[in-house]
């Protein structure tokens, strides 16, 4: 690791990528930048019983010195950056577990009371799941949130690209490893970014995301696997398999002015069979809606 | 001749009320000759505080108590002078008003010390795919 950290300072390059400040792209060097949406949206989960996550007010941050970033949940340090091109060591929180839990830091925020609704009725069926006197046993072929061992946080970190070319066009790749010893695997992230503004509403941007979440084996394996210790039937273990689940992101930003905009935001992931082959998942996409107004500080 | 009288007359009353307007004024305060050099402080990047030592000078027509403040701070003071000119300490973190006030606390004479950075601010592109909770 230490001689990593020295490689890191070898190749660092002090030299900035050229980036006009009017470009909504670029961030002031060793400012903090804040801003908070409130509005109404949720994400959708797509494990059995798992509660959608409500999207209320959404807290947005992120700080960049030099070469060292804060952006949101994660942390970086660019060791080489040029005009199209850096290269960043990065750290961030694994997504996964935010379906597993509520308490999630990036949940925070969100309105916890669809949490409570039907409680009752979930434990009544995890109760009868686990003692057998639900029915008839035949007729269980999902293993519900409540019935697996609780999964924990992953932290994550690894290597990111960033690639900007074209019309403000950012091609962007992590492949991350699992660092909390938890699932001690891999996961990748692809996406392409693509910003559209219209001379018709000079205020408004529109960006298109196209990408893909890789999940390693052993990661899928950890959270939506399902073994002896998860206390169901041994018809409904599950053995994970590596994942590839594209996605597809609208997101349209109105400027009202400097510190108020409108925004719009939808996606869709499409997961991989390997995840819902996995008797604890019942959806086969997970959707993200938000729309509410936003003040950046 | 009448046209004349008048004439005189006009004349006259203008520049008695324009004597009399100014022996209202309490006191003249362009008259105070106050300077703080360097007017710029240059730091290496923006945000950075400034630290620089300045020459401080004015001269009044006549004697007075006055006191030097640092916006609100009060920096120095000088008792029955007309003619100061001292050397002060300048540690400042952003553009920052000097003003000379007399014994009444009355502005008598001002001057703003701005921070300019010898490096412009820099910007850099963010590396994250925007608005996304992960």
């Amino acid at each position: 690791m230490k001689y990593l950290i020295f490689l890191l300072f070898i190749f660092s390059q002090s030299v900035y990528a050229q980036c006009p400040p009017a470009d909504s792209g670029c961030v002031p060097v060793g400012e903090w930048q804040f801003s908070i949406a409130l509005g109404a949206g949720v994400i959708t989960n797509p494990l059995n019983d798992g509660d959608n996550i409500p999207l209320v007010i959404v807290p947005n941050f992120s700080y960049y010195g030099e070469k060292v970033f804060v952006d949101n949940n994660a942390l970086g340090f660019t060791f080489y950056e040029r005009d199209a091109l850096s290269f960043s060591a990065v750290s961030q929180i694994n997504r996964e577990n935010s379906f597993f839990q509520r308490w999630h830091p990036n949940n925070i925020f969100v309105n916890s009371l669809s949490n409570s609704i039907g409680s009752e009725a979930q434990l009544d069926e995890v109760i009868d799941a686990i003692d057998g006197s639900g029915g008839n046993d035949a007729e269980i072929i999902e293993v519900e949130l409540g019935q697996v061992q609780e999964r924990k946080w992953a932290l994550d970190a690894g290597l990111q690209i960033n690639w900007f070319f074209f019309q403000h066009s950012h091609f962007q790749v992590k492949l991350l490893h699992n660092i909390n010893n938890v699932y001690n695997g891999l996961n990748a992230q692809l996406a392409l970014e693509q910003p559209f503004t219209f001379t018709a509403i000079p205020n408004n941007l529109l960006t298109l995301t196209v990408g893909a979440n890789w999940q390693s084996k052993e990661q899928v394996d950890y959270y939506y696997g399902i073994d002896e210790q998860d206390k169901v039937a041994e018809e409904l273990y599950y053995q994970g398999k590596a994942s590839l689940s594209p996605y597809l992101k609208f997101i349209n930003q109105y400027a009202f002015n400097e510190n108020w905009s409108l925004k719009l935001t939808l996606q869709r992931e499409w997961l991989d069979s390997s995840l819902t082959n996995s008797p604890l998942v019942h959806d086969d996409v997970i959707d993200t809606f938000f729309v509410g107004v936003e003040y950046a500080l | 001749m009448r046209y004349n009288t008048w004439t005189i007359l006009l004349l006259f009353s203008f520049f008695s009320f324009t004597a009399l307007a100014n022996n209202d004024k309490p006191e003249d305060k362009s008259v105070i000759e106050f300077s703080i050099k360097p007017l710029i402080c240059i730091v290496k990047k923006p945000g950075d505080a400034c630290s620089m030592t300045a020459t401080v000078s004015w001269q009044s027509p006549k004697i007075i108590n006055s006191c030097l403040y640092q916006g609100i701070t009060k920096v120095a003071c000088w008792l029955k002078q007309n003619k100061v000119t001292a050397v002060i300490e300048i540690n400042i973190e952003e553009n920052m008003e000097y003003t000379l006030k007399d014994d009444n606390h009355h502005i008598i004479a001002k001057q703003l010390i701005t921070i300019n950075s010898s490096l412009a601010k820099k910007y850099r592109r963010r590396l994250r795919a925007g608005w996304s909770l992960f």
